[in-house]
């Protein structure tokens, strides 16, 4: 076994997600959310089918009667002149055009956004609705559900559900379809299919991955030019590698160089030349992954190496600024309430506990937190 | 590749704990307090963000409530659960890497460390490793992360992936070759 699957062995039991009640609850009421979306997308798509079917039908049989398309769920009677911004969830809507739209099934809910003679939009929040279209060349209609929106352009066209795909034929005229990567016109005599799931972009991906491949090879080859310090500190020879580094090795201006030379400084007893590699990192690469790290490790310098709590205390702080979310949020905090206790902020320190105390209530660090933020 | 959930069937049933409960006799809700952790823990050493881990979670059991009524062999349902996670992760990862390339995506490894003493320097080793998995093909990182990261054995990998125990080879060492290159080059 090579020294690197040794180290993650040894690493393996601490890579955890982070786990309590709390976030269990949380996420068991997202699975159902997730649930509810996904039937009313699924609703939705049958819907659409159901109204281009509905659309095609009238365009191509127009002396048909909008009542006799009606299923038997819509209740016979209910018919009634719709406004603007009302639900409906039962019965048939006629619309200022003329147009209907009929609930099919219980359960359904049908919101009317816009309903004048030159505009028809309407959202279905849930269930099963039947659109019946009148012809029309000067008005838009258009129907809203979940990602989708499906305008009517004036057309005869087919909609087709599948298993993985939606596929929309367009005999005449022009459709449009707008979904979660935009929009897309279907002309007369095509045939496009849009995919349920997100898209597998396996083609490009292969090509991209052999791209990316040939970069890291490039990088790699260019990388390999002699930096004898760099081998040395990640070899954990860091006295030989500080050696060399003050013997006028070259540290590139890119955060993992600056942090082998911080290491390297750091671990052979220079805390102070740790600190000029650390707050370039800082201050040159915040946006670099390392730099949350480069921050903590600089607080840490700074309180436990060289005795300036004031200057860990903002090197904390940057830390969680950085990632405020990150890995290492829970224990800068922590060791910002440690270093403003020391440089003698008590108000501040308490401050900073209860922050902790409210974020992190069953966090690792309570004990210590408590005592350095004065709180009994 | 296929974007459905495989068929619940016996995998791995030898590995697996014979006192396993049928899933389908658990509440959701109870299937969901029993596994949940252990997919958590799967997906944050697929994906190596913790910010991606809640979506992973709940796809997995939006799958396995919808499926754990047609669990045959109750032993093989925590498998069936990395599968469907593995299955999961991939998505999620292609879906990273095209929103990386047009510059959509720049978040870093998030990960958590249970052991607040653990050193910044294995702190720093687990980033660039992950730095490094998002140089590879999502297949290869796959592979190579259930077995170096989750540890995991070779049959059980290529179980977890859907391919041949030749091909989980084959992309575990292309991506160990690149990974240490990537590490030793800094």
């Amino acid at each position: 076994m090579d020294k690197l699957a040794q180290e993650l062995e040894a690493t393996r039991e601490q890579l955890v997600a982070d786990w309590d009640e709390e976030r269990a609850a949380r996420l068991f009421a997202g699975v159902g959310q997730l649930k509810r979306r996904r039937t009313a997308a699924r609703v939705g798509l049958a819907t659409v089918t159901a109204a281009a079917g509905a659309v095609a039908l009238l365009l191509m049989n127009p002396g048909a009667a909008p009542e006799t398309q009606l299923t038997a769920e819509a209740r016979p009677g209910a018919t009634h002149e719709a406004t603007a911004g009302e639900t409906v969830r039962a019965g048939q809507l006629r619309l200022a055009d003329g147009s209907t739209a009929s609930m099919v099934g219980e359960g359904s809910e049908l919101e009317l956004l816009k309903n004048t003679p030159s505009h028809i939009a309407m959202r279905l929040h849930q269930g099963q609705a039947r659109f019946d279209v009148v012809p029309s060349t000067g008005r838009s209609f258009a129907v809203e559900t979940g990602p989708y929106r499906v305008v009517v352009l004036g057309t005869v066209f087919e909609v087709t559900r599948g298993a993985d795909e939606v596929v929309v034929y367009v005999e005449r005229g022009k459709v449009r379809v707008y979904g979660p990567a935009g929009a897309y016109d279907v002309a007369a005599g095509e045939r496009q299919a849009f995919l349920l799931e997100p898209a597998a972009v396996e083609a490009e991906e292969v090509e991209e991955a052999a791209v990316e491949t040939k970069r890291v090879k490039r990088r790699a080859r260019g990388k390999r030019a002699a930096k004898s310090w760099r081998s040395l500190s990640q070899s954990g020879d860091y006295d030989g590698a500080f050696k060399s580094l003050q013997a006028g090795g070259v540290v590139d201006n890119e955060p993992s160089a600056l942090m082998d030379a911080a290491d390297a400084a750091r671990l052979s007893g220079h805390p102070r030349s740790a600190v000029k590699y650390l707050e370039r990192v800082v201050r040159d690469h915040g946006k670099s992954p390392v730099a949350p790290l480069a921050a903590f490790t600089l607080g840490r310098v700074y309180l436990d190496r060289l005795g300036h709590p004031q200057k860990a205390a903002q090197a904390f702080a940057r830390s969680r600024a950085l990632a405020p979310s990150g890995s290492m949020a829970q224990d800068a905090l922590a060791r910002e309430v440690e270093a403003l206790s020391k440089g003698g902020d008590a108000a501040g320190a308490y401050k900073r506990a209860q922050q902790y105390l409210r974020r992190y209530p069953k966090g690792r660090r309570v004990r210590a937190v408590q005592l350095y933020g004065g709180i009994d | 590749m296929g974007s459905g959930h495989p068929e619940l069937r016996v995998v791995d049933g030898k590995a697996a704990k014979a006192d396993a409960p049928d899933p389908a006799a658990l509440s959701d809700e109870a299937l969901f307090k029993r596994y949940a952790p252990y997919v958590a823990r799967i997906g944050l050493r697929l994906l190596g963000r913790e910010a991606d881990v809640d979506d992973l979670i709940q796809e997995v059991f939006l799958a396995a409530f919808r499926q754990k009524h047609q669990v045959r062999d109750p032993a093989a349902f925590k498998s069936w659960l990395a599968i469907v996670a593995v299955r999961t992760a991939r998505r999620q990862l292609r879906k990273r890497k095209v929103r990386s390339f047009v510059g959509l995506d720049t978040l870093a490894p998030s990960l958590e460390l249970r052991d607040p003493d653990i050193s910044p320097e294995r702190r720093a080793l687990l980033t660039r490793v992950y730095q490094a998995l998002d140089q590879l093909p999502v297949d290869h990182r796959l592979a190579w992360t259930l077995r170096y990261v989750e540890g995991e054995k070779l049959e059980r990998v290529a179980e977890r992936c859907g391919c041949s125990l030749a091909t989980a080879k084959r992309r575990i060492a292309a991506a160990h070759t690149r990974i240490q290159a990537e590490l030793t080059d800094g």
